[in-house]
Formats: C-alpha cells, structure tokens, sequence
C-alpha cells in the first residue's frame, strides 16, 4: 500500500447539537482531480489522484455504457455525481474497509449530528497528514464482464431500484 | 495592441531572464493591474476601443438623453443595487460616453440595465419599495430602447455584430490556474471537466482562478505542493451571474465573513447561489491581497485560455 504525505487546511467549528468541536480537513481548492476519501466515522481515510488514474476514465466509460444499455436518462451532473460515489468499488480495500467515495467529513465525532455553526471558532491552520493512495488491483484483475455486472449492481443499488 | 503587448511581455517571461520566472511574473501582473486601473480610472472598459460607425462625438446628447435613468439607477436601495450589478451598469453609461458618446455601448448598457432589473425582480423577499422602483427603472429602459437612434442611424446588422463583440470584451478580467505538472497543465487546457472537481472544495466542485500568480503560488505552497506551471485565462464576466462577496453589504446579506465563514456554510451559500443562477462566485484570496474565483459551468465562454507560463 503506498502512502503519501499531505498537507491539509483545517477548520474547526462547534457541533450544533452538542457543541463539541470538530475538525474538518481540505485540499486545496486549486486542486483539480484529487480528492480525500473518509470513512464512515467522517475521519480521512485515504487519498485519490483522479486525474492520473486511468481506472477512473475505464470506470466512467463503463457506467456510461450501463446507463445507455438499460436506457436510464439521467442528468449529466447526475452522472459525475454517481461516478465518483460509487467508483469506490473499483478500490482495493484499506485496512479491512471498503473505500467509499460518497462518505463525507460532516458528521460530529461525539453525537453523530450532521450540522454544525456557520463559523470556525479558531483560525484556519495546516497539518500535515499520511495517508494511503487508492489502488485497483484487484479491479485490474476481473475480466469485462464481472466488472460491468458489478457495477452494474452498484449502479442499480445507488439508484434506488 | 494591449494583449499582444502583455502576451510579448509574458512570453518573455518565459523565454528570457536570468530574473526568476515568478519574479517576472510578479512583474508582469504589477503592469496588468496598472493598465486595469488605468482603464477603470478612465472609465473605458479595458480592450474595448471607439466604434466609428457608432459614434456621435457628442458624448453630452447620449447622456442626456439617460441622464433621468442613471439618477434612477443611483437612487435605487442599495440591496437593489447589488442585485442589479448597479456598478457594471453605471460604468456601462460612463463608457458609452467616454468613447464619445458611442450608442451601441449606450445600448448596451440599457440591455444589461434591463436584464439587472429583470432578474432584481425575481428574488424572492424583495420589498414593496424596491418593486416598485424596479419596475420604475423597466418603464424608463424601455422608453429609452433605441437611444440612439436619434443620434445616429445604426441599422447594419454587421455593424450591429462588430460592436456586440467588442463590447462582449467590457468584463474581461486577467486570471491564473496553477498545476503542479505539464500533464496537469495539459489535461486543463484539453478542457475543464468537472469530473475532476472537488465537491469539498470552499464553494463546492467547481474551476477555481485566482487574480495574480503569486497568490496562487502561494496557494499551492501553503499545501505543501509546487506550482509548475500557470495558466492565464480572460475570465469573460459579460452575461454572467456573478455573486460578488468581496461587496461588503453582498458578503453580508450572504451571511458570509472571509476568515470566519465555515467551509461547510460556504458551500450552502455556493447551492443556493446556483440554484439562484449565479454561476462564478468571486471570493477574497485568503493567501494574498487579490480576489480569487470560482466558475460553476460555461467554462468554454467563461475562460478564455490565453497563455501557459512556467513557473521557477
């Protein structure tokens, strides 16, 4: 597993509902194709070079051609939308966890609560973390069809049929 | 004349100097900002020059004949104001006089008056005060449609073509994208997709530019990566919503405090301000002293790529 060295903005605000604090981290917004991935605890789990992996362009190809082969007209913003949240199936898993990319930062670490004050209550900073790059070698090593059937059957549960 | 004068001088930014690239860099946006003041101070919208075909040489009659709208425009509240984009509009009318008394840009300006007003209109909580001087403001435009025509006959649809692309260049504005690598410089040029956005970003998924190089070095530094390469683009702000939170009394009617304002209740104002159809939202720089922005679609008509420069 390769790991890599980041450096991330961190913003802490309060937890509405219990007034814990909670730290949320950010890449850069200049950034463009990369993105951290959390897991469900809302912690950072892993980091993703979308522009230099080419299993992305493969996995946004196949999930166009599924849309066309059951005739599912969605938006194009829909589309992008449930690329990258369900491209996590093309993941190797990290440390026993399923990489997800539709998991997100805002949840409180104490209560659960998903909303927070709409101001920091410390100035911004920047820390560096480690964390493991994504790979796809077990992706990589499926034929054609097993991959389109499963992400066929990821597509078909994110859709809500 | 002005652009290939930058593009002479960035190109030898580029190509020449013992000095280090971003130093010339500096350089170079210190002279670009210059020539932007200089134009703003003139009132003259930056590459835009006077129309011939268009022009009076009596600037006083067109602005007489809009003098009774601009008083309106000016005495218009000012949360009105801003919804109409009040100081693109005036400046609009200053133009059109300044380059002596040109009607198509004096027509312009009623257009964008007009299309200000209109969507003013639409915002939802708007009071009856400022209704009613909203449509106050329509009624007057539309006795005023054909300003010019009085003044000068212009009916030649090619002349008509010629001025509406010259004065499409009344927003443009000089902006910078830095990539860590030529590939990433590369795969930027060969188009920006927003399948590569960061829906985590400040404003959420979108292209981000900021308003000289050295902020957006900086940028890159603070996160511990090196900026490769910028790439200079006219960021064309004509015909675009734009949501202005450098504007103060914008920033706060937003709710919005640079500095202070969570990521998260930045990325709620980005939702509502698309669905509201603004598509670039422009933000203080939190690394430097310029403006950085953020585009949300139309990214072919909104940036227009203008050169590549490495960076030291």
């Amino acid at each position: 597993m390769d790991m890599i060295s980041i450096k991330v903005r961190k913003e802490v605000v309060q937890c509405s509902k219990c007034k814990e604090p909670k730290s949320f981290l950010y890449l850069s917004d200049f950034t463009y194709g990369e993105r951290l991935v959390f897991s469900n605890e809302g912690l950072p789990c892993a980091f993703a070079r979308l522009s230099d992996d080419t299993t992305y362009l493969e996995y946004e190809k196949l999930v166009r051609q599924i849309l066309w082969d059951k005739q599912l007209n969605i938006s194009e913003e829909e589309t992008l939308k449930l690329i990258i949240e369900t491209f996590g199936i093309t993941c190797d898993e990290i440390n026993n966890c399923k990489v997800d990319f539709s998991q997100n930062q805002k949840k409180c670490s104490f209560c659960g609560s998903l909303n927070f004050d709409s101001k920091m209550i410390e100035s911004e900073t920047f820390i560096t973390i480690e964390l493991p790059l994504v790979s796809h070698n077990e992706w990589n090593k499926m034929d054609n069809m097993r991959k389109y059937n499963l992400a066929c059957s990821m597509l078909i549960k994110n859709l809500g049929f | 004349m002005y652009d290939a004068s930058l593009q002479s001088l960035e190109s030898g930014v580029t190509q020449s100097a013992p000095q280090p690239a971003a130093e010339l860099m500096q350089q170079a946006d210190a002279v670009e900002n210059r020539l932007g003041e200089v134009y703003e101070a003139a009132g003259v919208s930056k590459p835009t020059l006077p129309d011939d075909t268009h022009t009076t040489n009596q600037p006083q009659q067109v602005m007489a004949q809009t003098e009774k709208l601009v008083t309106m425009l000016q005495e218009l509240p000012p949360s009105v104001k801003d919804s109409i984009g009040y100081d693109g509009v005036f400046n609009a009318f200053l133009s059109a006089t300044m380059n002596g008394g040109n009607t198509q840009l004096a027509q312009t300006a009623l257009d964008q008056a007009r299309a200000g007003a209109t969507d003013a209109l639409k915002e939802p909580h708007l009071d009856a005060e400022a209704k009613a001087a909203l449509q106050g403001l329509l009624a007057e435009i539309d006795s005023r449609r054909g300003v010019g025509d009085n003044v000068n006959k212009v009916t030649d649809d090619l002349n008509k073509d010629k001025a509406k692309k010259r004065s499409v260049n009344y927003s443009l504005v000089n902006v910078k994208h830095a990539v860590g690598s030529a590939k990433q410089a590369q795969s930027v040029l060969d188009g920006i997709n927003p399948k590569y956005f960061n829906s985590d970003s400040r404003f959420g998924g979108g292209f981000y530019v900021g308003g000289d190089s050295v902020t957006i070095v900086a940028e890159l530094a603070e996160h511990g990566n090196t900026a490769k390469y910028a790439i200079s683009y006219d960021l064309n702000m004509n015909g675009q919503k734009v949501l202005d939170l450098t504007n103060s009394k914008i920033a706060a009617a937003w709710d919005f405090t640079p500095r202070l304002t969570s990521t998260n209740a930045c990325q709620d104002i980005a939702e509502v301000a698309k669905a509201q159809g603004y598509n670039v939202i422009k933000f203080e720089s939190y690394r430097g002293g310029g403006a950085n922005y953020v585009v949300f679609n139309n990214f072919e008509e909104v940036l227009i790529p203008r050169i590549v420069t490495p960076i030291d």
